[in-house]
């Protein structure tokens, strides 16, 4: 207990330095949006990891909560701004009460399909109500009230960050809270085998039920969030992209710790927001690694850093060795395969002007062939080495 | 009036019919191997774009048949590399795998073809009306989508039902274990399943992307209707999505040809409300009947199993 409380403060005081330590505005805003989709990743975490239910329509609360924070700013009910994101938790909640309902009823992959369905369809109600909703084009807002409350006007980048900060410390304590309680174990049981539970004489469906009315409620927090953040909320909020997106950064960084879906939302924003303004492929790049985390390394980046630590610090000489070995071959394959989509991206382009790949002083041209054997020899090694392996055993 | 209801009655059930092809390899994978397969659409999109590729070289008619095959093996392929090694971690493992699948079709259709939509046509031979009936036409290629169809669920049904192979599909789906002890191989079973799911897909691609558009966005935008159309039919069942897709399509070309507005048929609706017409409702109605399904029969009109 003492050393939980111990890794609350020392997570919240990281994050508030955070800003000291990154303190131009583009590193800001990338921190403000780590935030936010961790906020969602973690309540999505509630249902897939601890609920065992997929959901494809999470953005459906968080939309909610954007919406509801929008039209209290734009109001003429002057609700101070470090409130709204209370009035998008309760606009989460009141979400996951109604859908929560027609989802929850059905478990496993016929629950993934209807989230999709029923956030499909509340997407298409909202670009059909452009009055409500503002369409395409959305609705904006400004944050920055001239008689703010407690004189927090909420007008620089920081500021944000903070709040979002302390509303995101708070819904992840909320969470931690609500695992921790007997409603928590009984996810769990209901995750691991609902028929167990229901001769229990618990009823599964009213446990995931709850759970996804609490999901809700946080994921939109993040909602609100977001809205005070970019100042806009469009129908694109509720849209298929940004469930999917979310889903990925859950599974990403690891569903079965709580901290996973951070290092998920961390990774995936980096992805998303960092990584357009290197390459032009990165959905390849992220859509590659997500069927690498499912397919080796199910536990996601949590997991797989959590292995890391146990294996330095406490293996044997030779799985150290196995370890390094598979980092490094692994990551020079990564980089065999970023070069040769790189060369074969620049070869499909229209334009051949801008066809070579500038690489600090290397410049790597698809035509010539030094390109395609740099990218096929970095993956040598970790052909090599799973050649030389005898047949069956772990990669 | 008559004209009109028979031309929506007759497009709609053209629609449905394509609805159908896209959605009865979705619903004949997930009844053999209990995978809900996230890329099915993906595949759809890449038949499409498998035809067009062929049919600048072999022409149409050779591209219908070469087409489905090619993207079938694929389909083998894929279920070889990555679902057989990710048998026994559970479906939602399986569904997540196809999920990436689709992030990564969509990326490498853009690699190869570029983000534009390509000029895949329908081929001159089929273009003209094949009947016309109280100044209704019906297009040739209409009729071609409909015979294609309604000879693929007809095949598929005979398939299942009649064949020796298909009795041991059925085996395989309920008693794998069994089926195995008594020298079946239930791994190469469901790879053939898996990739004539495929192969159905590919064949609605290729039907359909010249129908529509072939463009990178294809997928995303038949994605969730086919997964609303199984919902509907019940998970599983090929004569359920059948009937989904025929319901949906009629509804969808019904509503889109009625022009009638909101607030004339009920006044009390919010001015912004009642401005709506019935035809812009129309990508709505397919949800909305999901949510009445699922809450009057949640196992979906012609399902059994309850999840």
């Amino acid at each position: 207990m003492k050393q939980a409380m111990l890794t609350w403060v020392m997570a919240a005081a990281v994050l508030l330095g955070l800003p000291l330590l990154f303190p131009s505005d583009g590193a800001i805003s990338l921190l403000s949006q780590v935030g936010i989709w961790s906020i969602l990743a973690l309540s999505c975490n509630l249902l897939l990891g601890y609920g065992g239910m997929l959901t494809f329509g999470h953005a459906l609360y968080a939309g909610v909560g954007a919406y509801a924070a929008i039209w209290l700013m734009n109001s003429t009910l002057a609700l101070p701004v470090f409130l709204l994101p209370f009035a998008g938790a309760l606009a989460g909640l009141l979400a996951g009460c109604v859908f929560g309902f027609l989802t929850t009823r059905r478990a496993g992959t016929t629950l993934a399909m209807i989230t999709l369905g029923l956030a499909e369809l509340v997407h298409a109600l909202a670009l059909m109500l452009p009055d409500y909703f503002g369409g395409e084009g959305g609705i904006s807002v400004d944050r920055v009230m001239d008689d703010p409350a407690f004189g927090w006007a909420f007008a620089t980048q920081q500021s944000v960050y903070y709040l979002i900060v302390t509303w995101g410390l708070l819904s992840a304590g909320v969470l931690y809270w609500l695992l921790a309680t007997p409603f928590g174990q009984q996810l769990r049981a209901v995750r691991d085998n609902p028929s167990r539970v229901a001769f229990t004489a618990h009823d599964p469906k009213a446990v995931r039920y709850l759970a996804c009315i609490c999901a809700g409620m946080v994921a939109g927090v993040a909602g609100a969030l977001s809205a005070v953040n970019l100042e806009i909320a469009s129908a694109e909020h509720f849209s298929l992209e940004r469930s999917a997106y979310i889903l990925l950064f859950t599974y990403i960084g690891g569903t079965r710790y709580f901290w996973g879906p951070v290092a998920g939302a961390t990774a995936g924003v980096l992805f998303t927001s960092w990584l357009p303004a290197f390459t032009s492929v990165w959905q390849l790049y992220l859509g590659l690694f997500f069927i690498l985390v499912v397919t080796t390394a199910p536990q996601g980046i949590a997991g797989y850093l959590m292995d890391s630590i146990r294996v330095l610090g406490r293996g044997t000489f030779t799985a150290r060795r196995t370890w390094i070995v598979q980092l490094v071959t692994h990551g020079l394959m990564t980089a065999g395969l970023v070069v040769l989509a790189e060369l074969l991206y620049r070869l499909m382009l229209a334009d051949t002007t801008e066809q070579a790949w500038q690489l600090g002083v290397v410049s790597l041209h698809p035509a010539g062939y030094l390109g395609w054997c740099l990218g096929l020899l970095l993956m040598v090694p970790a052909l090599v080495r799973k050649l030389a392996m005898p047949a069956g055993g772990q990669a | 009036m008559t004209g009109l209801l028979l031309g929506t009655l007759v497009n709609g059930i053209s629609y449905g019919f394509l609805l159908f092809m896209l959605s009865s390899g979705l619903t004949l994978v997930y009844s053999m191997m209990g995978i809900i397969n996230f890329s099915h659409a993906s595949f759809y999109m890449l038949g499409a774009y498998a035809a067009y590729a062929l049919s600048l070289h072999i022409g149409f008619w050779g591209a219908l048949v070469l087409a489905p095959v090619i993207i079938g093996l694929l389909g083998a392929i894929v279920d070889v590399a990555g679902l057989r090694r990710l048998q026994g971690q559970g479906h939602i493992t399986e569904l997540l795998f196809t999920f990436g699948l689709s992030f990564i079709a969509v990326e490498l259709v853009q690699l190869i073809w570029g983000r534009a939509p390509v000029p895949y046509a329908i081929p001159a031979a089929l273009e003209g009306a094949l009947f016309t009936v109280q100044g209704v036409t019906f297009p040739v290629y209409r009729g071609l989508m409909l015979l294609v169809s309604v000879l693929m669920f007809v095949a598929i049904w005979l398939f299942l039902r009649l064949s020796r192979t298909g009795l041991v599909i059925q085996a395989a789906l309920t008693h794998p274990a069994m089926t195995q002890a008594l020298g079946h191989n239930v791994p190469r079973i469901f790879t053939c399943v898996f990739s004539a799911g495929c192969m159905l897909a590919a064949l609605a691609g290729v039907i359909g992307g010249n129908a529509f558009v072939t463009e990178p966005g294809m997928a995303a935008s038949v994605g969730s209707i086919i997964f609303v159309v199984v919902i509907i039919g019940g998970l599983g069942s090929v004569p359920g999505a059948l009937l989904a897709s025929l319901l949906i399509g009629v509804l969808q070309t019904g509503a889109v040809a009625l022009d009638m507005q909101l607030g004339g048929l009920a006044s009390w609706l919010p001015e912004a409300v009642g401005r709506l017409r019935i035809a812009q409702l129309a990508p709505v109605l397919p949800y909305l009947m999901l949510v009445l399904v699922l809450l009057l029969r949640p196992q979906g009109l012609m399902g059994r199993r309850a999840g």
